[in-house]
């Protein structure tokens, strides 16, 4: 098999040029003997610690192998790399113009420690000409992780909109079992690309037809970006497969905008798509405008390579986040409570009654849908009470009457649209919305399909925070409701808006200072307001009470899980199925609020469940808000595939606790061991009943559940 | 006490009244409710088959009253403004001369509802509206003719009518789960339950996404279908299996846009009750069509098995091949024995930054203009054909020309925002369309001024660079209602009328050359000399047997030995796409040779194959074949010729079997070799065939 590593670009183009003509195969032989020698003759470049030995080409340092010694893998097998960075540098007839570290062909490479190298180059060049665009790459090994950081600066006349670093290639997994595993989903990648066919746009038959939803992916498509913070939630991808793990842990304090990008590259057979092979390249892209005579530095980008189980690169990432964020403080009933109600109204004076019902299991917030003139798309422009459910008078008084029982009504609210049918838009909104690179309106929504589907303007928050803030205030100060739900609060773009302000960074700063304000509002007003936003990232939560799903959330609990391990300070709903008491009690395991769209009115049983569900949590609230959500962390169940547990930990060691639930309606026994010195740990045992025990510490403990039990242990230091 | 006799009398009584609400022959029986019209049975007679399963479910029709805040269509946050059916009392019911009349008079708004959250309901304040609905059903045979009559007499319009509404469809029978069968360019074949989580998910449009008028319920081998009679004017069906919303249902709907005073009655609609599956109505839609509209039948690809598609410059104006590679490309598609190319990615600026519809300038960089132009009459020359695209359809809002002319030359909804454009999805990882795939889009009115612009630019494209064919992008995907202002035509005719102007001028412009739509449909087909149909390969048969006068393409990638012989069979063009259109087949010199001796195969079988229309399974008995053969039939209406199509989509040899309706004795059969030999027929036909082979028979008429 030809070794395409070791070899020159050149030689490699040749080598696939010569290997299309299988006739032309002792010349391929004859030229490579030819050239081995000076080839041999500069020996790559190795860096190495107790974990890992790396060895970068001497050429253009780009990664030749990369070995566990642990675990005596190897991880990069024989993909072609590309090198370690491509900048963007776009010219006025080809913005996609750039240059490729593996095409340079004067990058110094220099090994500055045993576990330490450096990639130099003073310029770059590409097929238009050279660029004085200085680029500095430093590598170190920390642990099981190539530490990586990109310096770049712009002397050149052209500005750098776009930076690709690192880049990667991976192969698959020996098993051909490859996923791609991210905080908030997981990808098989055999069936995520087709095995021979291309496809390098949409079919627009398939956008077309609205069966498809609002998604769309064809595998025909070679890649597939995911961006950070709003597809990606936090900042860690991990490649798994066979026992080897290869993951990217990208150490950005300023939140700004990053895409992922995932290319399967193909190699097909010339006879037989059987044939046919493939790898993975991946890259994390980067957006700053690098002007003339300006400078970028990327943040320190972790790849690990490791053992395959997510939890490890979830963990190192979290342990950096959790000192970069700040978290909110989450309003105390709300910490306390099950969740919320969510219902339309048809007059405003059934808003009392709605929230008594929430009240009375424990789920004091209300989210009032259509109370508004304006739909989502002109809300900025029209949320004002609606005159046919009773007018503004009508609204206020029952919003007080509400929170005089006790509730927090909030306002369905969507702040992120202009659209661009109203005068409002035409006057004021349209310099408010993002712009893209070429300077167009950033299109949103596809909310219905056919003849009234408006375009709808994406806001750019540094344009429209004030106007945004302003709708705010009326809805506290005017209407008293207690806070608001943000819909698609995760939206986060590029917008070339203002050139004062870098694209990057748009939405971190304008919806930063909005929700600042609106938080210091809102907790004014009524201390256990609260916002919820759509969505979840480690960017979002820092502003919310709690993230929001659109139509309440699926109960996922492995997806959920590797979320909030990612995540833990966060919460996440899931909608409330009614008619399953054990569906509500994994919600509460995950400390995930319960979207409660159904009238309770119609499900005593489920309403008497969550009554005493909401009584434990009153009790064990501490645990779920103190400590960090720990998957399995720290104990071991033996038991049924109907009993769950998750643990929750003390950052400063004072608690695990360990929440255990019976998701069926019969009796099931389980055995808990705590791990290391928990076990030596007394327990506060709390049950769904009302019980709170305190119990000796022991090696384990057997389980006695209930149908549809839930118990919380709580392994306490003294 | 008199209550309960009261209740019983009634009870005796109404059965007997409930006679005026049905009407039947030997093979039909349609019953009515006589409270609010809706289909509450529909029973084929010879089968025992009742469609209705759920007569709770069942519906007549729906009309959509919408006002600015309040839409016609169901959205997010409200429901539409309608008036249903099922709310309404019937004015009276009856049955006179064979014919079956419901009446409503003065009918009831629907009160306002939220989409996806459970609202608690209020009283309805809406008054009754003055609005009178006739519908009429008359049996002929195994079919209801059916018409629907508005009288509004309101003073607000009816933009939306719904009728029929066959809904609480059984979604069962002997076992089998039911489907839907639909001529779609997506979709063909809709089965389990329908995405409800967006609204208007079983909305399909006619002509757009649907190539034409008909929609088929099936169960098994007997079925239910609405054939709707109707100009190509701007309507859809409505097709759901079911899910949270409710149980299976079809509909379709018309956008007739029904003034205060005005009236209105529907075309023809014919509700099939068929012991068979879609291809039943979808033949008698199939004559009707011939003999109503006469459609032109497109010859340009008669001696082709399809085209290749290069994509010159990428999205990012990254190029793959500069104008004088073009020669090079030919070659390599020849080598396939393609001689059409389709040229993508020849403008000065693509993807976008170009600032459409004002961007259709060739590329200095890439050789200029005049260079384009000698070498497109070097390739005629050499029999090769380009065709160019051309991007007719979308507006480029990022452009300075877009602030003052958009809002005359775009499609505009009701309340004159922007339709968002046929390109757009909102969320998707597939990249780069994940990075470019906001980018705003309007789509171009084609009855608006934007049509005489793009007529001058088509001939300018003809004059300046010798232009002899054109793809024309995203004509025929979009088939809006345009409220535009600035137009004086009704919103449902703006593409019937804007195309009639636009696509006209162009065969006109361009007549010896090649049209070819991005789109594949009763209205653009008119014009088109074939439609560019991305990939067509799912129920492939259901397209080919409907619209036989017009050709269409399948996306075909190298190696695709199985995809590129079951277009064969089908009679859909080979559309040859090496890696997405940035590569070659140059490569792949064994598929190269395999798709040249296809191109031979055609040449060679024209009257039974290539001038002969797709008869799918029609006249073939007895047919044993493994699943990975195709077998197809194909009927010259003029010549009386037959052939038979048969394609090995395996790589093992696969023996064949079939017998014949009104066999000749003998047939020439045209192997993919090359040779051919007459073969014996009767009383059975065998043959086996090699690896990935194509094989055609030939029938000549009996003398």
């Amino acid at each position: 098999m030809l070794n395409y590593i070791t070899h020159p670009n050149w030689m490699r183009q040749v080598y696939r040029a010569v290997a299309r003509r299988r006739g032309w195969l002792v010349v391929l032989l004859s030229l490579s003997l030819l050239v081995a020698p000076s080839v041999r003759a500069q020996q790559p470049v190795t860096i190495e610690n107790s974990e890992l030995r790396v060895a970068l080409s001497p050429q253009h340092g780009g990664l030749v192998s990369v070995q566990s010694k642990r675990r005596e893998a190897s991880y990069l097998g024989s993909a072609p790399q590309t090198g370690w960075f491509r900048i963007q540098i776009p010219l006025p007839f080809w913005e996609g113009h750039a240059a490729q570290s593996s095409d340079q062909k004067n990058i110094t490479v220099r090994k500055r420690g045993p576990d330490t190298a450096e990639l130099t180059t003073k310029q770059l060049r590409s097929k238009e000409g050279t660029y004085a665009i200085s680029v500095n790459v430093t590598l170190r090994l920390e642990r099981d992780n190539l530490v990586c950081r990109l310096n770049l600066t712009n002397q050149s006349q052209q500005t750098v909109d776009r930076i690709s670093f690192p880049i990667l290639a991976v192969p698959p997994a020996a098993d051909s079992k490859e996923v791609l595993v991210m905080p908030q989903t997981s990808l098989p990648l055999q069936a995520a690309f087709n095995k021979n066919d291309i496809r390098t746009d949409h079919n627009p038959f398939a956008l077309l037809d609205p069966g498809a939803g609002w998604f769309l992916t064809d595998p025909l498509i070679t890649a597939k970006a995911y961006t950070y913070p709003n597809s990606i939630p936090t900042a860690w991808i991990a490649l798994d497969g066979g026992g080897k793990g290869v993951g990217i842990d990208v150490r950005d304090s300023k939140l700004q905008f990053q895409r992922f990008i995932i290319e399967r590259r193909l190699y097909r057979d010339t006879r037989s798509a059987e044939d046919n092979r493939q790898d993975y390249n991946l890259s994390w892209n980067w957006y700053p405008l690098v002007r003339p005579a300006s400078s970028w530095e990327s943040p320190d980008v972790y790849i690990k390579f490791d053992s395959g189980d997510w939890h490890e690169i979830a963990r190192q990432h979290r342990e950096f986040m959790k000192k970069q964020v700040s978290r909110p403080l989450i309003a105390k009933t709300f910490q306390s409570s099950i969740g919320w109600m969510s219902r339309g109204v048809s007059n405003y004076d059934q808003i009392p009654a709605i929230a008594q019902q929430g009240l009375d299991v424990g789920a004091p917030y209300f989210i009032v849908y259509r109370w508004s003139e304006a739909g989502a798309a002109g809300m900025v422009w029209g949320a004002y009470p609606r005159k046919d459910l009773g007018g503004l008078a009508s609204l206020r008084t029952n919003l007080e009457k509400a929170r005089e029982l006790g509730a927090h009504p909030l306002a369905w609210f969507n702040g992120t649209l202009s659209g661009d049918d109203t005068l409002d838009h035409l006057a004021q909104g349209k310099d408010m919305v993002s712009r893209d690179r070429w300077g167009s309106g950033i299109a949103g929504g596809q909310w219905t399909y056919g003849p009234e589907n408006n375009v709808w303007l994406e806001f750019d928050p540094t344009g429209s925070k004030d106007l945004e803030y302003d709708t705010i205030r009326r809805f506290i100060e005017d209407y008293h409701f207690s806070g608001f739900e943000m819909d698609q609060a995760y939206k986060f773009y590029l917008s070339y808006r203002d050139p004062k302000v870098p694209p990057e960074l748009a939405f971190p700063m304008g919806y930063g200072d909005f929700y600042r304000r609106v938080d210091e509002l809102v907790k004014k007003h009524d201390p256990d307001g609260i916002i919820v936003g759509e969505g979840y990232s480690d960017w979002l939560d820092q502003y919310v009470d709690s993230s929001w799903v659109f139509s309440g959330g699926a109960l996922d609990v492995a997806q959920l899980t590797r979320l909030r391990y990612s995540l833990p300070w966060i919460t996440v709903p899931v909608r409330a199925d009614a008619r399953n008491p054990g569906h509500a009690n994994q919600a509460f395991m995950l400390n995930a609020p319960l979207d409660i769209f159904d009238d309770l009115s119609r499900y005593p049983d489920y309403a008497k469940h969550l009554q005493k569900l909401h009584a434990l949590k009153k009790l064990t609230t501490g645990y779920f808000y103190q400590g960090e959500f720990s998957d399995v962390d720290n104990f071991s169940l033996d038991g049924p595939s109907q009993v769950l547990a998750r643990s929750y930990v003390d950052p400063a060691g004072k608690f695990v606790t360990a929440v255990v639930v019976n998701t069926s309606g019969q009796p099931q026994k389980a055995t808990l061991r705590p791990a290391g010195d928990f076990a030596t740990r007394k327990v506060r045992h709390y049950y769904l009943d009302g019980r709170d025990e305190s119990e000796d510490a022991a090696g384990q403990r057997s389980l006695n559940l209930q149908g549809f039990d839930v118990q919380v242990l709580a392994f306490e230091k003294p | 006490m008199r209550t309960l006799i009261l209740t019983l009398l009634l009870a005796g009584i109404l059965p007997l009244l409930a006679a005026d609400n049905v009407i039947e022959n030997d093979i039909v029986r349609l019953e009515v409710s006589p409270q609010n019209g809706s289909i509450i049975h529909l029973v084929d007679k010879r089968t025992n088959t009742d469609y209705i399963g759920n007569p709770a479910q069942s519906r007549l029709f729906r009309l959509a009253l919408p006002n600015p805040d309040y839409t016609a269509r169901l959205q997010a946050v409200t429901r539409p403004r309608e008036i249903r059916s099922q709310e309404q009392k019937v004015a009276s019911v009856g049955v006179e001369n064979g014919v079956l009349t419901v009446r409503f008079r003065k009918l009831q708004l629907a009160a306002r509802q939220n989409a996806f959250v459970e609202t608690t309901q209020g009283e309805t304040s809406e008054a009754p509206r003055n609005i009178d609905v006739t519908a009429t059903f008359r049996l002929n045979g195994s079919h209801i003719l059916a018409h629907l009559e508005v009288d509004n007499r309101a003073a607000e319009q009816i933009s939306e009518v719904t009728f029929p509404w066959l809904s609480g469809l059984k979604d069962t029978a002997g076992g089998q789960r039911a489907k839907a069968v639909i001529p779609s360019l997506a979709q063909k074949s809709v089965t389990g339950v329908t995405v409800r989580f967006r609204p208007g998910g079983g909305v399909k449009s006619y002509p757009a996404l649907l190539a034409t008028s008909w929609v088929n319920y099936e169960l098994g081998n007997q079925g239910v279908g609405i054939e709707v009679r109707t100009a190509p004017e701007t309507q859809s069906t409505t097709v759901s299996m079911g899910g949270a919303g409710g149980g299976p249902l079809i509909t379709w709907d018309f956008n007739p846009h029904i003034p205060g005073q005005g009236r209105w009655t529907s075309p023809d609609v014919v509700i099939h009750v068929h012991n068979s599956d879609w291809h039943t109505i979808a033949a008698e839609h199939r004559e009707w069509q011939r003999q109503q509209a006469a459609p032109p039948r497109s010859d340009a690809f008669d001696s082709a098995i399809g085209f290749a598609t290069y994509r010159l410059k990428r999205d990012d104006n990254t190029v793959n091949w500069s104008y004088d590679e073009i020669p090079k490309l030919a070659e390599a598609a020849k080598s396939a024995g393609i001689r059409k190319l389709v040229i993508e990615g020849w403008r000065e600026r693509e993807g976008p930054g170009n600032p459409s519809p004002f961007g259709e300038i060739a590329d200095p960089r890439m050789g200029g203009g005049a260079r384009l132009k000698t070498l497109i009459a070097q390739m005629q020359q050499q029999g090769i054909e380009l065709v160019f695209a051309f991007h007719p359809t979308l507006m480029n809002m990022a452009t300075e020309q877009s602030q003052t002319l958009a809002r005359r030359w775009v499609v505009r909804s009701r309340t004159q925002g922007t339709q968002l454009s046929t390109s757009y999805i909102f969320i998707s990882q597939d990249y780069p369309y994940e990075e470019i795939g906001a980018h705003y889009w309007a789509q171009l009115d084609p009855a608006s001024p934007a049509t005489d612009y793009l007529l001058k630019e088509a001939k300018r494209l003809k004059d300046e660079y010798g232009f002899r064919n054109l793809f024309l992008r995203g004509v025929g995907q979009p088939s809006f209602l345009s409220y535009n202002q600035d137009d004086a035509v009704p919103p449902q005719k703006i593409y019937a009328v804007g195309y009639e102007r636009f696509l006209g001028g162009l065969k006109k412009l361009y007549s010896d050359g090649i049209l070819m739509t991005e789109g594949y449909n009763d209205l653009v087909n008119r014009w088109s000399s074939v439609g560019y149909t991305w990939d067509q390969s799912e129920d492939a048969e259901v397209l080919s047997w409907s619209m036989p006068w017009i050709p269409f393409s399948n996306d075909v990638e190298a190696l695709d030995y199985e995809k590129a012989n079951a277009s064969f069979a089908r009679k859909i063009l080979i559309n040859l796409m090496v890696d997405g259109g940035d590569g070659t087949v140059e490569r792949y010199t064994d598929f190269a040779r395999h798709l040249k001796a296809l191109q031979s195969l055609k040449e060679a079988t024209a009257p039974y194959y290539a001038n002969a229309e797709f008869r799918d399974h029609d006249g073939l008995k007895k047919l044993t074949a493994d699943s990975q053969v195709i077998a197809a039939a194909f009927e010259n209406r003029s010549s009386k010729q037959h052939g038979v199509v048969l394609a090995n989509l395996s790589k093992q040899k696969q023996r064949v079997s079939l017998e014949l309706d009104h066999t000749p004795a003998k047939g020439r059969l045209f192997r993919l070799a090359g040779e051919s030999k007459e073969v014996e027929l009767a009383p059975q036909f065998s043959v086996e065939l090699e690896p990935r082979e194509v094989v055609v028979l030939g029938l000549d008429p009996t003398q």
